[in-house]
């Protein structure tokens, strides 16, 4: 049913070269460094990059937050260390496997995630079956004639808008103007516009709901400060409740020098930012209309 | 040491490394990500800790071991192979006192790391009998040292509770690890990569969680805003416990500006005589292909803003060690100061950073925080060091509020781990997800032994594939074949496994033979998904 393009094969050499097998089994399984090298070296397929890995990747959350200077160095070493093969090996012990991932997994289904407070992501697919059905209720041409489109609501304030997406893409990213609030995507279609056609209706034809999905906030929520309402203690051993209130905001001048929690951000992440800055400019596929 | 303090720091080191685990082959320098964590970090914060220990001094840090690296330390092939990895130092490392001969400076340096690598050999092998586990735990048992856990193959949260049992998945087996590891149940978790999400809380609890550690804008952003900033923690609706992120420190340690690794003195990473000796000098140690990697031999320090560097001076490197100790000391003691009459329970300043930082990156890491935690306790200050449960402890009456959704990464959000060069992978995560919950609801508690084997390694391979580790190397833009690779296998191996189970044709020597390969968890129960 699922479009799963995975092969496995197996070395034929199994069970007929169970001797030599035995043998680079025991020399790694003595951990004789010699042994080991000398039966694993002298294969074919390596696997070189991977030296430089883990420097980039805690490197991203560490080092490059730190002023380590010769980052010149540092990207031409880590260009040198990029060829790659896939490693098609070799034990004679173990199948040799190649995956791909699923194409779709036929499904009618839309899922939205929040990327940031204020971005979404959606993806989704429409099963065979489903599309089939479409087709013998609007016609052969249901598909060419209307096109694909998402109802975002916000289920908090309630508010909705509507985007035309396009066909080449099964994934989106969408901007949304609240943070923290509850969201939910309604994938449907829409008749192309001017088109003569009478039997598809030109309201909005429902497909699927999406999961229901809260954004983060994003703000130091200052207005219970100001409003001065009461805050709950509980004590974690007993539960036992009381109650105090943001008294005389002595403390808020400290948070609130931390109120715009980007500009810290920037100090400590700013190769980071630089990528993901670029990314704000949402580049969804583009239809060809 | 101040005996009656107004107030405390908390250090909590994260330690994971995603599991690379290939018995299949010995080319995969992955697994050398383990090797040069155990020597650049693991062993020196032990033998710091057992320092400390020694000359016994108070101390208190708190560290969080994800259930990939215990079950990569506990791995007698990757013990094996790390064994390995030393003796090929060694080797190197008498070769480079030979060849230093004509320079006392550089030849000093090439003895230093022969001691250090030979000492680490012993300390693995003789000390710790390969397990460094038990080497933790230690600590833990007398007191100073708190370990909390993780996420089972550290899957994150906000993108994965699509699916709200793959998150109780997470969580389950994350404390079952622990528990087997450490003969306790956890008191607080690392959530990964800081991913907050409040539909996770009802699981923590279900689990024994009591608290959990987010990044700053977690308490800030909370609703009702926390009184006391992330000076305080705050607990959820649920009665989960967090503590935020504090910034001031952050800063200190992280700042690209300038933070402390950045130091003049400070060796630099990324000189090494992998990149930098002769090439067939140097070929017996670099990828097995001949490429040029990371020895972790490095004799330069990193001298100052451009490529011209000196070489390295490990009086220099400790005497800045104790400079900034005494900085960062001082720096403490200060907010502390300013803090303290403003709260009605002592501020605790919570200090998280990745382990790896400690060591890897930064290489005199270990050596300051040994420094810092003995100034602490000798040095007169008005704070203690702390773990968050015996801070909890200590001042149960808790500001109720509702975390912010957040996390680590860049921007405090989602984007490092779901943006356009990674974003496909979801679908996939969610749907293996979902099929998990099918299988364990189509065949609940299986008793043909066959079938439950295969249905526990779907549970794995579902759990490895959704390490966030992957993510994030692919946004990170190198090693991104590996990372794809390990997404493709899984999901492979995940989908291949679930057709075999349901139209009953279940290949057993391919079972097998993946069982070997992703050999974590031998306890696991897919019924957690059910």
């Amino acid at each position: 049913m699922e479009n799963q393009d995975t092969k496995t094969k197996k070395k034929t050499t199994k069970k007929t070269e169970v001797n030599s097998t035995k043998s680079v089994a025991k020399g790694a399984k003595k951990a004789s460094s010699t042994t080991k090298k000398t039966t694993t070296r002298t294969t074919t397929t390596k696997k070189a990059t991977t030296k430089k890995a883990p420097a980039k990747k805690t490197a991203t959350k560490s080092t490059t937050k730190t002023t380590r200077n010769s980052k010149n160095t540092n990207s031409t070493k880590s260009k040198s260390t990029s060829k790659k093969s896939n490693v098609e090996k070799k034990s004679k012990d173990f199948i040799i496997e190649y995956y791909d991932l699923p194409y779709r997994y036929n499904q009618t289904i839309v899922k939205i995630l929040a990327q940031t407070p204020t971005t979404l992501f959606v993806y989704w697919d429409i099963s065979d079956e489903d599309r089939q059905n479409y087709i013998n209720s609007y016609g052969e041409d249901f598909f060419n004639y209307t096109k694909p489109y998402l109802i975002v609501h916000n289920i908090t304030k309630n508010t909705s808008y509507e985007i035309e997406i396009n066909d080449f893409a099964n994934s989106w990213y969408l901007r949304t103007e609240e943070p923290d609030c509850k969201y939910e995507i309604l994938l449907g279609r829409r008749k192309i516009k001017n088109l003569n056609d009478t039997t598809i209706p030109q309201n909005f034809i429902y497909v699927t709901s999406s999961n229901k999905l809260d954004t983060p906030n994003n703000h130091i929520l200052l207005e219970n400060v100001f409003s001065n309402s009461p805050v709950t203690f509980k004590n974690v051993k007993t539960n036992s409740i009381s109650h105090s209130t943001y008294g005389n905001l002595k403390f808020m001048p400290n948070m609130s020098k931390l109120y715009n929690t980007h500009k810290f951000y920037e100090s400590i992440y700013k190769e980071e930012l630089f990528i993901y800055n670029n990314h704000h400019t949402i580049s969804n596929p583009s239809s060809s209309y | 040491m101040n005996n009656n303090p107004k107030g405390y720091v908390s250090f909590v080191l994260h330690a994971h490394l995603p599991y690379v685990h290939h018995p299949e082959s010995d080319d995969y320098l992955e697994e050398e990500w383990l090797f040069e964590a155990i020597s650049e970090t693991y062993i020196p914060l032990l033998l710091n800790f057992s320092k400390l220990e020694e000359e016994k001094v108070d101390f208190r840090i708190t560290m969080s071991m994800t259930p990939p690296l215990l079950s990569m330390l506990d791995s007698k092939l990757l013990q094996r192979k790390y064994i390995n990895y030393l003796k090929k130092h060694i080797e190197l490392c008498k070769k480079e006192v030979k060849r230093t001969v004509y320079d006392g400076h550089l030849n000093s340096l090439s003895k230093y790391y022969l001691d250090r690598y030979s000492n680490d050999l012993h300390v693995f092998k003789e000390v710790y009998n390969c397990n460094l586990i038990q080497g933790f735990k230690h600590f833990q048992d007398i007191g100073v040292l708190e370990i909390i856990t993780c996420g089972a193959t550290h899957g994150y949260f906000p993108i994965l509770y699509v699916n709200e049992k793959t998150v109780r998945a997470q969580i389950a087996v994350g404390v079952q690890t622990y528990e087997k590891y450490f003969g306790r149940k956890p008191r607080g978790i690392w959530l990964p990569e800081c991913g907050y999400v409040p539909e996770a809380d009802k699981y923590l609890k279900e689990f024994g969680i009591e608290y959990v550690i987010t990044e700053s804008h977690g308490i800030l952003y909370a609703n009702p805003t926390p009184l006391y900033g992330t000076y305080a923690p705050i607990v959820s609706p649920d009665g989960v416990i967090a503590f935020g992120r504090d910034i001031e420190s952050s800063r200190q340690v992280w700042s690209s500006i300038n933070g402390y690794p950045g130091d003049f003195n400070y060796r630099e990473f990324y000189r090494d005589i992998g990149y930098e000796a002769d090439y067939d000098y140097i070929k017996p140690y670099i990828a097995h292909d001949g490429v040029r990697v990371n020895t972790g031999i490095k004799y330069y320090r990193i001298t100052g803003k451009t490529d011209y560097k000196e070489y390295y001076n490990l009086q220099w490197a400790m005497d800045s060690v104790e400079k900034q100790a005494g900085h960062f000391f001082d720096s403490r003691q200060a907010q502390i100061t300013n803090l303290a009459p403003h709260m009605h329970t002592p501020p605790i300043i919570v200090c998280p950073y990745d382990a790896e930082l400690y060591g890897h990156w930064w290489y005199e890491g270990p050596d300051w925080l040994y420094i810092l935690f003995k100034k602490i306790y000798y040095d007169k200050c008005d704070y203690k060091l702390i773990t968050p449960g015996e801070y909890i402890d200590k001042y149960p009456e808790i500001q109720v509020c509702s975390p912010c959704r957040s996390s680590w990464g860049a921007n405090g959000y989602s984007e490092v781990w779901l943006n356009p060069t990674n974003d496909y992978v979801h679908r996939h995560l969610h749907r293996a997800g979902d099929k998990m919950v099918e299988l364990a609801h189509l065949f609940p508690n299986e008793k043909k032994k066959f079938k439950k084997q295969a249905l526990n390694q779907c549970a794995r391979e579902l759990l490895l594939a959704q390490s966030s580790d992957w993510l994030f190397i692919i946004t990170n833009g190198t090693m991104v074949d590996y990372a794809k690779k390990r997404i493709k296998d899984h999901i492979g191996r995940f989908n291949k496994l679930y057709e075999q189970i349901k139209t009953d044709t279940i290949d057993e020597e391919f079972l097998k033979d993946i069982s070997k390969k992703d050999k974590i968890f031998p306890e696991i129960d897919y019924m957690i998904y059910y």
